[in-house]
């Protein structure tokens, strides 16, 4: 029946401890009994324990040897446990289940006793416990380097599995490569290593007896000092069976007296327990020796497997480590199809093609077009986010952040100008008398209309920009007393030249023309003038007609037009343009032309 | 955790020898609080259509085989028992258990417990698994799944079922 099961109610019940308590007394008073009937001390009696306990794990070890083909190696194996337990202070105990595993993955003697070695110094150099490296390494020879992160060897999950074990126990042999020695040389080396042979012969010893146990035995060194410790016991041990032998010899020659044939088969069993117990005694002690080289069948047998398996694990792990790679491989090539899928994706995302259509419009305010960019961002990082591209979040984060500060700082133009413009309202002036050109215009209209209004044919006063007393003008002066043709025409250009006032000009040449006995008439100055100075002629003729005219018509009595001022004053010749030709059309006078454009009568 | 509790086995021998009417009821109330369990528990077994179809069978575990899957037998598997049980190691017995005995049964219970990533469990998971629920060692896909959503109830009716025997014997035997 399987273990899965739920327990709803349950009860503890004494009885089978019980039951165990009293079968343990019981036993524990018989083997009392039975060692204080042989006179033993009490260690002693402890030491009859433990070696029964050692004598199952022996045989506990020889099976799994057999069971593995390596029958050949069961001598040797417990000769290099004890001598190993010897040397490093760690228990029988724990060598066995060790053996029986690295054995167990190997297969090959040679090979478990140096990877066992190597498991001590691994276990010295990192602390851990000896038991725990040597799981990890027999795990790590099948291929599985998983137990070995935990040595902290200083290779990455991946250098793990791409190595060998020759290659790790290469690194490993290099750092940790005499730690064992080296911990024994400590106080707590020593004294595993007295505690061990102290429990192999089931005593302990104290501090105190370290030095004095060394100096008092003779010994040159601790490992010395065990391997005495370790045959006075087997010593004692051979002694005490011995005894045990004696006293049954005795009894059995005692019984003959009485019983000849109980007698004869007591002594007949007691033999063949002699007989066993030697041979016994002698397989554990006996030294097995194999010259360099030299190798059984069944070794040959083994190592060749041995070989084999490893060849196995290897291919299998190259085998796993390719198929892994192409995994990753293909996991990363599905990661950028991903990538691209969603970037195509985005393309038919309605949002963002919303957003990148409103882009388009020309007409958008900067606030606007900042938010529109920002959402922009933002459908992109989002994107980055989902890909779990480090580089395009960062890069994604900086866009956006930079757009945000913009817009903060647009806003705050915005607040900034909306100030200005309420102040700038808040004046109540007038803008378009900050235009200086329509102001210069309205000056000059002015300048005309008061010149006109003084009602005089040729204005006494003129506005002429270089010198506004035209008596003083020297330009003027000029045409006036001209007195050629030709002096005529010079002073006409220069006067044309600075731009001098149409009237003034007009008079000159005028009161000129009369002096020299020239006729005013329009064909004959004409012919008189040439190049800019008819020019300049012809458009003064036009306004001096127009001057004429309406000045003609202030002597018919008529009153002056009215020029309405508007507010927009650059619409002022507009205005007066208008008025006269409303003027014009009731009968008064036009009396102004705009500079530059054809004469509008 | 179960729960535990001193001299029922002791109340039930008492039971038997003077009061068997009492004693039965005693199995059959306990019983009926665990049969909507046991019930609920079988429901969450996969059917044969529902599960690894190369792993549906009838073979047991023999010959160092994998056991195969059969919903009914795996049905059957799923069942209660109110009689005490043996000592365990620990000196506990059971005097009330629900169990998945089974080998299939307990492999769909179980899977993915220590390997949730193993091939097997991800193609079961992948055509049909239920729900595990529970913590611990009493985490499953079918008995620990159905205790867990129980939320108690049964252990309640099993415990008040204990108490009424136990005051129905003590006012039988009280003297008057």
């Amino acid at each position: 029946m399987s273990n899965v099961l739920i327990n709803v109610v349950s009860e503890f019940d004494q009885k089978g401890f019980k039951q165990a308590d009293s079968s343990l007394n019981l036993l524990t008073k018989r083997v009392v009994k039975f060692t204080a009937t042989l006179g033993l001390a009490h260690k002693a009696q402890q030491a009859v324990l433990d070696a029964m306990a050692d004598e199952k794990a022996t045989k506990i070890l020889a099976q799994n040897l057999r069971n593995l083909g390596m029958a050949y190696a069961q001598v040797p194996a417990e000769q290099f446990i004890q001598q190993m337990q010897r040397q490093t202070g760690i228990l029988d105990d724990e060598l066995r289940p060790a053996y029986a595993t690295l054995a167990r993955v190997t297969g090959d003697m040679a090979k478990t006793q140096e990877i066992l070695a190597l498991a001590f110094d691994v276990s010295s150099g990192t602390g851990q416990d000896f038991q725990s490296v040597v799981n990890a390494l027999s795990k790590a020879y099948v291929g599985n380097t998983k137990s070995l992160r935990s040595l902290n060897i200083g290779l990455t999950t991946a250098e793990l599995q791409t190595k060998s074990f020759a290659d790790i126990t290469e690194i490993l042999n290099k750092q940790f490569g005499g730690a064992g020695a080296a911990s024994l040389e400590t106080y707590a080396g020593k004294l595993a290593v007295l505690k061990a042979a102290a429990a192999d012969a089931s005593e302990t010893i104290g501090v105190g007896f370290l030095s004095a146990l060394q100096t008092t035995s003779g010994s040159t060194s601790i490992v010395e000092l065990a391997d005495k410790i370790n045959n006075l016991a087997e010593r004692t041990a051979a002694l005490t069976r011995w005894m045990g032998y004696g006293a049954k010899s005795i009894l059995t020659y005692i019984q003959a007296f009485t019983d000849p044939r109980g007698a004869l088969k007591n002594f007949r069993e007691l033999q063949k327990q002699i007989l066993a117990d030697t041979k016994a005694w002698n397989e554990r002690n006996m030294k097995v020796w194999y010259p360099e080289g030299y190798q059984t069948a069944e070794m040959k047998r083994a190592a060749a497997a041995a070989l084999a398996r490893s060849k196995q694990v290897l291919a299998n792990n190259k085998k796993i480590t390719a198929e892994k790679k192409k995994q990753t491989e293909l996991e990363k090539l599905l990661g950028k199809a991903n990538e691209m899928l969603n970037t195509a994706k985005g393309v038919f995302d309605l949002d963002q093609v919303s957003v990148a259509a409103a882009m388009a419009n020309t007409t958008l305010t900067e606030n606007e077009r900042k938010r529109l960019e920002i959402k922009q961002a933002i459908y992109t990082l989002e994107g980055a986010i989902d890909s779990q591209d480090q580089k395009r979040i960062e890069s994604g984060t900086k866009v956006l952040g930079g757009l945000l500060t913009q817009f903060a700082t647009l806003q705050a133009q915005d607040t900034l100008l909306g100030q200005v413009k309420k102040s700038y309202d808040a004046l109540g002036m007038n803008k378009d008398l900050i235009n200086l050109t329509n102001l210069q215009e309205a000056l000059r209209l002015l300048q005309q209309m008061n010149l006109l209004m003084n009602g005089t044919k040729t204005p006494t006063s003129g506005n002429s920009i270089t010198n506004p007393n035209n008596a003083n003008n020297p330009l003027i002066t000029a045409i006036t007393n001209a007195t050629s043709k030709n002096a005529m025409n010079a002073a006409v250009n220069a006067a044309a030249a600075a731009n001098e006032n149409a009237g003034l000009v007009a008079n000159a040449l005028v009161t000129a023309l009369i002096k020299t006995g020239t006729d005013t008439n329009t064909a004959l100055v004409t012919g008189r003038y040439t190049g800019q100075a008819l020019d300049w002629w012809n458009k003064q003729n036009a306004e001096i007609n127009a001057l004429n005219a309406f000045a003609a018509g202030i002597a018919r009595g008529q009153t002056g037009v009215t020029i309405q001022i508007t507010e927009n004053a650059k619409n002022i010749v507009d205005v007066v343009m208008q008025t006269v030709t409303e003027q014009s059309a009731s009968g008064n006078a036009p009396f102004v032309t705009r500079l530059g454009e054809s004469y509008k009568w | 955790m179960p729960v535990e509790v001193k001299g029922v086995i002791e109340l039930r021998k008492a039971l038997r020898q003077f009061s068997p009417d009492l004693g039965k009821g005693l199995t059959a109330e306990m019983g009926a609080a665990l049969k909507p369990i046991v019930r609920k528990s079988r429901s969450f077994l996969p059917s044969n259509d529902q599960t690894l179809s190369n792993w549906v069978g009838t073979a047991g575990r023999g010959q160092g085989r994998f056991p195969q899957y059969d919903a009914s037998i795996a049905r059957k598997g799923i069942t209660y028992k109110t009689s005490p049980s043996k000592a365990n190691r620990r000196g506990f017995r059971s005097l009330a258990t629900i169990f998945n005995k089974t080998a299939a049964g307990a492999i769909y219970e179980t899977a993915g417990r220590k390997t949730p990533n193993s091939v097997f469990v991800q193609n079961l998971q992948g055509k049909y698994a239920g729900q595990m629920k529970g913590q611990d060692k009493m985490r499953g896909r079918a008995i620990y799944r159905a205790w867990e959503e129980d939320q108690g109830k049964a252990t309640t009716a099993v415990m008040r079922a204990i108490e009424k025997a136990t005051r129905a014997f003590q006012a039988r035997s009280t003297v008057k």
